[in-house]
C-alpha cells in the first residue's frame, strides 16, 4: 500500500494518534485499573488508586449554604400608642417585619385585614406566637387571629362571643392559647391549631381584663384588670386560684422564671411593687427617687404621661438580673440591678420618645421599646429604629422577635419581658463558680 | 479513499472535543455558579477576588438570607468552583476539607498535609509538592492563593 498525497499520509496518521488510546494495550490507567473500571469523566477526572473521590459520597455543600436563619422582628400595627406623642394609627395596618441581622431593615409588611380608609382600625392588644404551630397570633379588640409563618396566610380568624380580645399568651406545646376578654371578667382557653374555643377562666375580682403573664410552663396564668386585683389561674383544670391585690391599679406586669413573684407597674407611681405568688401578697414597693417624678406627677399642667401613669412599661431581662422600668415622666427606662435581695437602682437612659412598652428579644441581647428603640441590653445604647417602609418610626407595644430556619419558626420571645428558666439556670451557675 | 478520509476527520474531531472537555473540566461547575449566583448579578462581582473559606461561607450564608437557592447538586457544584478557583488557603493553619478542595487532592491527601504540618509545618510550595498525590499542575496553577 502507498499514499498518493501527504495529506492522505498525515490524515491516516491522525487517525492512527487519535485511536491509539483505543487499542487494547493501552486501555487501563497509568496505576493498572481497567479503563471500563475506571470513572473518567470531564466532570469527574479518575483519581488514583487507593485516593477517594469526595463526589462519590455525593456533592458537597459548603456550611455557608444551610445558614437559613433568619432573625427578625414582627411588628403588629397599629398597636398601641406611646403615650400620645404620635398617632398609633400613623404607620397603618398590618405586620411590618423587620431584619434584626441587617439593622432592622425593612423586610415587608404582612396584610392582616382591609380596613376602610373611612375607618379607623382596631388596636391590635397583643400579639404572640408558637414554633409548633409555626403561627403568629394577633388580638384585637374585636378578633382574634392566626397567621401561617411559612406562607404569611390568615389561617384562621374567630370573634368568639362578641367580647374578644385582649393579650394572648401560647401555652410552650403549642396547642393552648390564654387570652383576655375585651375588657371583661374571663380569659378564653383556645385550640392554638384551629382557634376553637375550649374554655374559659373565670375572673370576677378581676374586671376589665387587660394585662397577662402566662408561666414558662403553661400551666399558670396571670390575669390583670385594669383594677388593683390580679387573678392566678390554672390554666389546665381552667379554674382560678387565687387573687393578689396591689395598692394601686395594676398596669403592665413580669413574671419571673419560676412564676413565685410577680413586678407591676402601678398607676400614681415610677416603680413597681413585687407580689408573692406563693402567698398572694405584695411584699415589696420600689419607688423611684422623689425628686425623679413626684413634682412633675404632682403638677396638674403637665403634659399627658404615657398611658395616664409614670410608669407603663418593666420588663426581666431573660437571665433575670436587670429589671427595666419605664420613665413615663423623664422619656427614659431606670435599669434596676436584680441579683441582690431586692432590685436597687444602678443607671438610666434617655429613649427618643416615651417608651411605654419593652419585649426583651431573643437570648436578652436586645430590648425593643414601643419609643421605636433598639436598645443593646449590655451597654444601655440605642442601637437601631423600628422604622415602616416609608421610614417613619413604629410606635407600636405589640412586637416580637423571632427566629427562623429554613422558613419555620424555631424560637420566639414573649410579648411580656418574662424571665426564661434557662436563662436564669445560666447565670446562677456561672456565679456559682 | 474516501472512507480512509472520513475516519481521519471523525478522529480529529474526537480528538478536539476531548482536549476541549478536558480543558474546561470545571465548566459544568461554572455553569452552576451562573445558575445560583447569576439570578441576581454578575460573576464579576467575585471573580478575581479570592477569599479565606470562612468568608466565603459568611458570603453563602448573606446570599443564601437574600434568596439564593439551587439543587444539591449545583450547590456542591457552586461549592467545588469557589474552594477552587477562588479561595485562600493556608497550608499550615486550614482545615483539611479546604486544603483537599483548594489543592484538588483526596481527602487522605489533606489528611496526610495536616499529619505532617503538626510535626512540622510547611515552608514551601517545594515540600507540598514532594508529597505523594499532590498534583504539581494545579499547585503551580493555584499557588497566588496558597500560603504558609
Amino acid at each position: 500500500m502507498s499514499f498518493h498525497t501527504p495529506t492522505l499520509a498525515a490524515a491516516l496518521a491522525l487517525t492512527i494518534t487519535v485511536f491509539a488510546p483505543f487499542t487494547p494495550a493501552q486501555q487501563t490507567t497509568k496505576d493498572g485499573v481497567r479503563m471500563e473500571n475506571a470513572v473518567n469523566r470531564p466532570d469527574r477526572p479518575y483519581r488514583p488508586a487507593g485516593s477517594s473521590d469526595p463526589r462519590d459520597a455525593g456533592p458537597h455543600v459548603a456550611r455557608g449554604f444551610g445558614k437559613v436563619q433568619r432573625r427578625l422582628v414582627y411588628v403588629a400595627l397599629p398597636g398601641g400608642s406611646a403615650g400620645g406623642q404620635f398617632s398609633s394609627e400613623q404607620n397603618g395596618v398590618g405586620i411590618v417585619v423587620l431584619d434584626a441581622d441587617r439593622n432592622f431593615e425593612f423586610v415587608k409588611r404582612i396584610p392582616t385585614w382591609n380596613v376602610p380608609a373611612s375607618m379607623s382600625p382596631e388596636e391590635v392588644s397583643g400579639i404572640a406566637a408558637s414554633p409548633t404551630t409555626n403561627m403568629i397570633y394577633l388580638a384585637t379588640r374585636g378578633r382574634l387571629a392566626a397567621f401561617d409563618l411559612a406562607s404569611d396566610k390568615k389561617v384562621w380568624e374567630q370573634t368568639y362571643d362578641g367580647t374578644c380580645c385582649e393579650r394572648p399568651e401560647v401555652t410552650p406545646d403549642g396547642k393552648t392559647l390564654v387570652v383576655g376578654s375585651d375588657l371583661k371578667d374571663f380569659w378564653y382557653i383556645i385550640n392554638a391549631q384551629d382557634g376553637a374555643l375550649k374554655g374559659k377562666i373565670q375572673a370576677p375580682k378581676s374586671n376589665f381584663a387587660h394585662n397577662m403573664a402566662l408561666s414558662a410552663d403553661g400551666n399558670t396564668v396571670f390575669m390583670a384588670p385594669n383594677g388593683v386585683t390580679m387573678t392566678v389561674g390554672d390554666v389546665p383544670s381552667m379554674k382560678a386560684t387565687k387573687t393578689i391585690t396591689f395598692s394601686d391599679h395594676v398596669r403592665p406586669f413580669v413574671i419571673n422564671h419560676d412564676a413565685t413573684r410577680v413586678y407591676a407597674n402601678l398607676n400614681n407611681l415610677l416603680g413597681f411593687e413585687i407580689a408573692d405568688v406563693k402567698t398572694g401578697q405584695v411584699i415589696k414597693r420600689v419607688e423611684a427617687p422623689a425628686e425623679m417624678w413626684k413634682p412633675q406627677w404632682a403638677d396638674v399642667k403637665q403634659r399627658f404621661f404615657g398611658h395616664g401613669c409614670p410608669s407603663h412599661g418593666i420588663a426581666l431581662t431573660p437571665d433575670e438580673s436587670e429589671l427595666w422600668v419605664v420613665d413615663n415622666i423623664n422619656y427614659g427606662v431606670l435599669v434596676y440591678d436584680n441579683t441582690g435581695e431586692w432590685p436597687t437602682l444602678k443607671m438610666t437612659f434617655p429613649t427618643t420618645a416615651s417608651a411605654d412598652w419593652i419585649t426583651m428579644g431573643l437570648n436578652g441581647q436586645y430590648a425593643f421599646l414601643s419609643s421605636a428603640d433598639v436598645v443593646d441590653v449590655k451597654t444601655k445604647k440605642i442601637v437601631g429604629q423600628m422604622k415602616d417602609e416609608y421610614g417613619k418610626p413604629m410606635h407600636s407595644e405589640k412586637l416580637l422577635e423571632m427566629s427562623f430556619a429554613n422558613g419555620k419558626l424555631v424560637r420566639t420571645v414573649s410579648q411580656f419581658g418574662e424571665g426564661i428558666p434557662s436563662a436564669v439556670q445560666t447565670r446562677l451557675s456561672a456565679r456559682q463558680k | 479513499m474516501k472512507h480512509l478520509l472520513a475516519w481521519a476527520i471523525i478522529g480529529a474531531t474526537m480528538t478536539c472535543i476531548t482536549v476541549t472537555a478536558q480543558a474546561a473540566s470545571d465548566v459544568p461547575d461554572f455553569a452552576a455558579v451562573k445558575t445560583v449566583c447569576g439570578k441576581c448579578h454578575t460573576t464579576a462581582v467575585f471573580e478575581g477576588k479570592p477569599r479565606n473559606w470562612d468568608r466565603w461561607n459568611d458570603v453563602f450564608a448573606d446570599m443564601t438570607q437574600r434568596g439564593a437557592s439551587g439543587t444539591n447538586e449545583d450547590l456542591g457544584r457552586v461549592t467545588r468552583y469557589f474552594l477552587e478557583n477562588l479561595t485562600l488557603v493556608n497550608i499550615n493553619t486550614s482545615a483539611a476539607e479546604e486544603i483537599a478542595g483548594i489543592l484538588g487532592v483526596s481527602d487522605e491527601v489533606a489528611e496526610a498535609i495536616t499529619e505532617r504540618r503538626r510535626k512540622q509545618p510547611f515552608a514551601g510550595l517545594a515540600e507540598l509538592r514532594a508529597l505523594p498525590g499532590v498534583d504539581s499542575a494545579k499547585l503551580e496553577q493555584r499557588r497566588s492563593r496558597i500560603s504558609f
